[in-house]
């Protein structure tokens, strides 16, 4: 009975200390989640040499940090920040998108007023009176398959990097329900583009087929029927990896596995907000960029990073049946309104509406370390 | 009898050409409302037109002209790359003779051997394919496609074994293939018709484009070298060479943290006012660090005397001389790079920036010019440097030149010359500079390979700043007669005749025995190649395109008058009525609206566009400069139908 | 001093000024040296005098003559007299005369000239600031060598000079002692000048000047502060100013002035000082565009790849007063 009551004992004791409460720091990856855990943040804002604060996508290559800003294209190498913008020939200063071209190393980057290529220090500028190119407003650019794919406010446009032919697909000859095109995805076998308004229309490069995928529901506030299809026809981003589709709306996220679909809500889901501005996949999980904070999950497991009350960053961790684990971190992001993620093997880069933020995986063990530069 | 029947032939033809023509215009007058047809001679202005009966469409004799040279790693044997008779010839470099020779389709033009001399790489810029050949006994082993029109190509160890750069000067890339499996591994983008390719330690290869980039308004134009490292494939630098274009050269300096590219330093943007003082264009050489990026542009030329058309470099292993082969000098200018050095070394950054335009300077580092055959192109050395082999591309032989006399010492034939033949001929009367002011340029300086370079001018004659016009593509051109943006020279002889020479060469005008050869050779020219051949099949939005063309009507079904359908002025084949009208482009200093309707065969390949070449693309043409229909009825048009139109035009 | 308008004229005259010097006579280049590629022979007119120097009210000129009756034609319409030309292979005829004095050259500096064979495109060819200040008797020797008499003073001892036509600015030295000999007889040239169509218009009776950087000069790399030129017409003594052009943002400027009559130009600051002159010595022929670098421009240099901005705007007119307009209307032989 002694024994028992003192193991009882202990036992309640720890869980009160790794309750709720529990200022348990350190950011370990226990060996069950599918994703690595952020062990730190690091930031970097206009002191630091970025155009502005505002950032709207970002990209990690090749020891390069790419990121988009409202006052042009920033580049990190070596430590320092250098800003590209209309002086030095890129066609706009408001960039909001990045692409990589795997084949040659080529950065396609897109903005408010047409699409450029960034080859070796070298800007070639499209824009829809000099080009092929749907419209100047350029949400999304994708290089896949050989082309380069724009998501833009009038359709979307393919240019064949081998015969410098640009195709246009919109409302007129797709099944897109409207023009506004938002964010790109590819498979191997698919091109997926995020239309507002319009779901997501997937092509069939080899076919030349078009398929969509709208909300069933028709609500524009509610998800009325979970897991029917998409959550929401406003689409904000798509991604996909490992067989998994991901939609991110600002109604909400969904995830479609090529049979079923999965909606993700904020009241009926540890996803911290239903207003997603992106989502990343990586494996099977997927990162998301809301407006609260940024998180992570593969639909079962979820990590949330935002801001806490009192100061500080904030890790909760939630696994089913487990509650939710929060922990305090000792950096957090500049800012909780996620634009943007490019997700490496050992760390994220996320752009926030007020300043670049680099998130260190943690490895297997360590503990979180301090704020830092 | 005979006289009074040949009288009234006479007689009767010309009433019948008056009636033609009067019939011509009564019956455009009707269809169009159009008075303006002074220039309607008849109805072949826009019937009965067919391009087989054209010069270009006939055979014409073709020569054993030499477009790239290799020697074999031990120098014995010279390969040659023949164009414009589809074979490689292989020389016996003691016995100076050819030895054999093997067909290779598609135009053969740039060739390289690998390091171990077995092989032969050869770009066939007609095929858009790189061929292997055993070197042995010149059999193709294999071919792999690559960019379009290819021209340039090195081989460049890596450490995942040989590579191949081929520079692909009509789509404006380039091709990086592993030779072992053959494959393309990586097509980089380049500047415009990359041309020149020169391998570099570090797995690098460095390329240079022919052409400056396409500019708009005053802009300065800039051609590139492209650094590549052929082992990740990646593009590691583009350097920037100011006013440079008709880069034909480029090679690496052993020693010294340079390349060497051939350039003509062009001055486009300065009032044609003369050409004395180098005003029109000089040649010279970019010294370019693959490093930084930063170049130097020297002159090659003299206060006095020019050596147009800079092409082919070669360089000693010590990195002591240099070589360069001037094609419309029809010389060999050899460059004492260790005075080169030490004059770059004591000089600062305002005279580094300014000697291209320093006219006096070379004389501190040419040693020499050695006398050479028509139109002097490639260039290489012997592996110990004694003899320098120079193609004499006009002549059909390569020139032998001893390096330490500097005096040539024989010559390899390959063919008879092409004397008998008028459009060989006319292509030396095209390529040799003699004919300007002090020779400063040719013809092919702006033209080269007889089309354009991208830039427009100001000839002073219609008025300085007035009048400015966007060079015009010669390929293609027989049968679109009149000349002239303003259409007023009715036929090449005139365009060419004693007005360009008081306008531009500010000489002697052309003989007339040279002016019909020249008019042969231009006639002779087909269109240019875009690399968007159809094959006789249309995709589906190019015969969208070809529809939208064609059209009479827009989308919602209302007509579009007769004046304003594209197919009216622009009639096939040839694509030209050849009449002059006004597209409502008339800029502030321009004397006239009314420019004759350009031909459209090779638009694709022929930008900028417009009179002045302020549509930097064919897309501009109405997207910026048709606000008002002007220029046929197109605001009618999506953006898809748009497009289509220009996927259809890029297939003329 | 006798002369004449032929090429035993300009023999005699040429004696007469060696003469005059009291140096050995030179004999004069082959008579084929001074034929341009049409036939016409080019000479000296109208006779000088010793004592009319060389800036006299009419100072002698170069003409052509064509074969046949058609009239000379005049070439040369500078304020300094001219002597000894003879016809390059280029086809432009290279002469003596001399600039006028400047700031930087304020006493006599003889030096050789060139033009071209209608009388366009005049331009110092060498000689003009460095060395000895009295020249004559060039010629075009084989090799890209111009030769040239050259001595210290008027009637001092000459010597034989020359420079290289590849960089005649800077190669001024002494004439190798082989080429003496073929300098002092050079015989008949080896091959016709190189032919020009004329690009003069007669209907016209105005030229375009364009400078495309007055600020540009040969002495510094700082750019003059010249905000406007006054160009003069009219010969020595005579000059009257024609006007003031303001320059463009870039320092261009672009003026149609009268044709045929010697012009200068002063450029000014912004107060109206003058920062550099050229008193009146170029032209420009009927019709002709003629264009420079700079304001006492770098010789030898091509210019920039750049538009002039000056070019934008029709060309400021720049009329004759009427006492130079009678002047010239007196004409010439």
């Amino acid at each position: 009975m002694k024994r028992t009551f003192t193991a009882a004992s202990a036992l309640l004791f720890l869980a009160s200390v790794a309750g709720p409460l529990g200022a348990r720091s350190g950011a370990s990856r226990p060996a069950e989640l599918p994703f690595p855990l952020i062990d730190r943040f690091e930031s970097f804002g206009v002191s630091d040499g970025l155009p502005s604060w505002k950032v709207h996508c970002v990209l990690s290559e090749g020891g390069r940090v790419w990121a988009g800003t409202t006052k042009g294209l920033v580049v990190r190498e070596g430590g320092r920040f250098r800003t590209i913008g209309p002086e030095q020939g890129l066609s706009h200063s408001v960039v909001s998108s990045l692409a990589v071209d795997p084949a040659s190393g080529d950065l396609w980057v897109g903005t408010f007023r047409g699409l450029n290529r960034v080859s070796a220090g070298r800007i070639e500028t499209f824009t829809q009176t000099s080009s092929g190119l749907p419209n100047n407003v350029v949400y999304s650019v994708m290089v896949a398959k050989g082309a380069v794919w724009v998501a833009t406010a009038a359709g979307t446009g393919r240019l064949d990097l081998k015969t410098r032919a640009w195709s246009l697909y919109d409302q007129t000859n797709t099944l897109m329900h409207e023009p506004w095109c938002y964010a790109l995805a590819e498979s191997p076998d698919r091109i997926y583009v995020g239309v507002w308004g319009g779901g997501i229309v997937e092509h069939d490069p080899v076919r030349g087929t078009w398929k969509e995928y709208r909300d069933p529901d028709g609500e524009p506030d509610i998800d009325l029927l979970p897991d029917d299809g998409p959550v929401h026809d406003v689409t904000s981003g798509v991604s996909f990896s490992d067989g998994l589709l991901w939609q991110s709306t600002y109604f909400g996220l969904s995830r479609y596995d090529g049979s079923r679909w999965k909606t993700f809500l904020k009241d009926k889901s540890p996803l911290v907000s239903n207003f997603i501005n992106f989502v990343a996949a990586k494996g099977k999980s997927a990162w998301i960029c809301t407006d609260q904070g940024l998180a992570v999950t593969d639909g079962e497991i979820w990590a949330t990073y935002r801001h806490s009350e009192g100061g500080g960053g904030l890790l909760e961790l939630s696994r089913p049946g487990k509650g939710i684990e929060r922990r305090r971190m000792g950096t957090a992001l500049p800012n909780d309104f996620v634009l943007g993620a490019s997700v490496g093997k050992d760390d994220i880069w996320l752009a926030t509406s007020h300043g670049l933020a680099h998130g260190v995986f943690a490895r297997p063990g360590t503990e979180t370390k301090g704020n830092g530069k | 009898m005979r006289r009074k029947v040949a009288l009234w032939a006479l007689v009767l033809g010309a009433m019948a050409a008056l009636g033609a023509a009067a019939g011509a215009r009564t019956h455009i007058l009707k269809m169009s409302g159009r008075k303006d047809l002074s220039g309607v001679k008849g109805c072949s202005n826009c019937h009965f037109v067919s391009t087989s009966r054209l010069a270009w469409s006939k055979k014409r004799p073709h020569h054993a002209a030499p477009a790239g040279l290799v020697l074999s790693p031990d120098g014995a044997r010279l390969y040659v790359a023949l164009d414009d008779t589809d074979e490689v010839a292989v020389a016996d470099v003691a016995a100076r003779r050819v030895t054999a020779k093997a067909r290779v389709a598609g135009a053969p033009t740039g060739i390289a051997v690998d390091p171990t001399g077995e092989r032969l790489f050869v770009t066939c810029r007609g095929g858009d394919r790189l061929a292997v050949l055993e070197a042995r006994t010149l059999a193709e082993t294999g071919s792999v496609p690559v960019g379009v029109g290819p021209i340039g190509v090195a081989h460049v160890a890596t450490p995942a074994g040989g590579r191949l750069v081929v520079a692909n000067a009509v789509s404006d890339d380039l091709s990086v293939i592993s030779v072992s499996p053959l494959a393309e591994v990586a097509r980089l983008s380049a500047g415009r018709e990359p041309y020149a390719v020169a391998a570099a330690p570090g797995s690098r290869a460095l390329v240079v484009s022919r052409m400056a980039n396409i500019t708009r308004g005053d802009e300065v134009p800039a051609s590139e070298v492209t650094v590549v490292d052929a082992a990740s494939a990646r593009v590691t630098l583009r350097a920037r060479l100011d006013s440079a274009h008709l880069s034909e050269g480029i090679e690496l300096v052993p020693r010294r943290p340079w390349a060497l590219a051939s350039i003509v330093r062009v001055r486009n943007l300065v009032p044609i006012t003369q050409v004395a003082q180098g005003w029109v264009m000089s040649s010279g050489l970019a010294l370019c660090d693959p490093v930084s990026g930063k170049s130097v542009e020297i002159p090659l030329d003299e206060a006095n005397a020019y050596f147009a058309d800079p092409s082919g470099v070669a360089v000693d292993a010590d990195g002591r001389r240099a070589y360069v082969a001037s094609g419309g000098g029809d010389v060999v200018t050899v460059v004492d790079l260790d005075r080169l050095g030490r004059w770059l070394e004591g000089a600062d950054e305002t005279t580094r920036r300014d000697a291209i335009d320093d006219l006096q300077l070379s004389p501190e580092y040419v040693l020499a010019r050695v006398p050479t055959g028509r139109n002097p192109r490639q260039v290489v050395l012997s592996p110990d440097g004694k003899t320098l082999f120079v193609a004499e591309r006009l002549d059909d032989s390569i020139l032998l030149v001893d390096t330490e006399s500097l005096r040539p010492v024989g010559r390899i034939a390959l063919g008879d010359g092409g004397e008998k033949d008028p459009i060989r001929r006319g292509e030396r009367v095209f390529a040799r500079a003699r004919t300007t002011f002090q020779a400063q340029f040719s013809c092919r300086s702006c033209h080269p390979d007889a089309h354009v370079d991208g830039l427009a001018y100001d000839f002073d004659i219609d008025g300085v700043g007035r009048d400015i016009v966007e060079n015009r593509s010669l390929q293609g051109l027989d049968g679109t007669a009149p000349f002239k943006w303003n259409g007023k020279n009715p036929s090449l002889k005139v365009q060419c005749g004693p007005r360009f020479a008081k306008v531009l060469t500010r000489a002697a005008p052309f003989s007339g025995p040279d002016l019909d050869d020249l008019d042969a050779f231009l006639t002779s020219l087909p269109p240019t190649r875009t690399g968007h051949e159809t094959h006789g099949r249309l995709t589906e939005a190019q015969e969208r395109g070809r529809r939208i063309f064609f059209a009479i009507q827009m989308t919602d079904g209302r007509p579009i008058p007769y004046s304003s359908r594209c197919s009216t002025c622009h009639r096939p084949p040839l694509y030209t009525d050849r009449l002059p009208a006004d597209v409502a482009t008339k800029g502030p200093f321009d004397s006239t609206g009314k420019f004759d309707v350009p031909h459209l065969l090779g638009v694709a390949a022929s930008a900028p566009y417009l009179h002045d070449g302020r549509a930097a693309t064919l897309e501009e043409i109405w997207t910026i400069y048709n606000p008002k229909d002007t220029h046929g009825i197109t605001n009618y048009m999506t953006k898809h139908q748009l497009n289509d139109l220009i996927e259809f035009l890029k297939t003329l | 001093m006798s002369g004449a308008r032929s090429a035993t004229g300009a023999l005699a005259v040429l004696l007469a000024v060696t003469a005059a010097c009291g140096v050995k006579s030179v004999s004069a280049p082959d008579p084929s040296r001074t034929v341009l590629a049409d036939g016409s022979r080019v000479y000296v007119s109208p006779e000088q005098n010793e004592t009319d120097g060389l800036y006299p009210a009419r100072p002698s000129q170069l003409w052509a003559k064509p074969q046949g009756d058609a009239p000379a034609r005049q070439l040369t319409f500078g304020s300094a007299s001219v002597a000894d030309p003879v016809v390059l292979d280029d086809g432009r005829v290279l002469f003596v005369s001399a600039m006028p004095p400047s700031l930087s050259t304020p006493g006599t500096h003889l030096a050789l000239f060139v033009v071209n064979s209608d009388g366009t495109g005049v331009l110092p060819y060498a000689c003009e600031h460095d060395g000895a200040p009295y020249v004559r008797g060039p010629r075009e020797l084989p090799g890209g060598i111009v030769a040239f008499r050259a001595s210290d003073s008027p009637g001092g001892k000459e010597r034989w000079e020359s420079v290289l036509s590849a960089r005649p600015f800077r190669s001024r030295g002494p004439l190798p002692a082989a080429l003496v000999k073929e300098a002092e007889n050079p015989g008949p040239r080896a091959r016709m000048p190189m032919g020009r169509l004329s690009t003069v218009d007669p209907s016209k009776k105005t030229g375009i000047l364009l400078c495309l950087d007055a600020r540009r000069n040969s002495e510094s790399e700082s750019p003059l502060p010249v905000t406007r030129v006054r160009i003069l017409a009219g010969g020595a003594g005579s000059a009257r100013a024609l006007g003031e052009v303001p320059l463009a943002a870039d320092g261009s400027f672009l003026a149609e002035v009268p044709a045929d009559v010697p012009l200068g130009i002063e450029a000014l600051d912004e107060q109206g000082r003058v920062v550099r002159a050229l008193a009146p010595w170029i032209w420009v022929r009927p019709g002709e565009n003629r264009a420079c670098i700079g304001c006492h421009e770098p010789h030898g240099f091509a210019p920039r790849n750049r538009r002039p901005l000056a070019v934008k705007e029709p060309p400021a007119r720049l009329t004759l007063p009427a006492t130079i307009a009678e002047t010239r209307s007196r004409g010439g032989m």
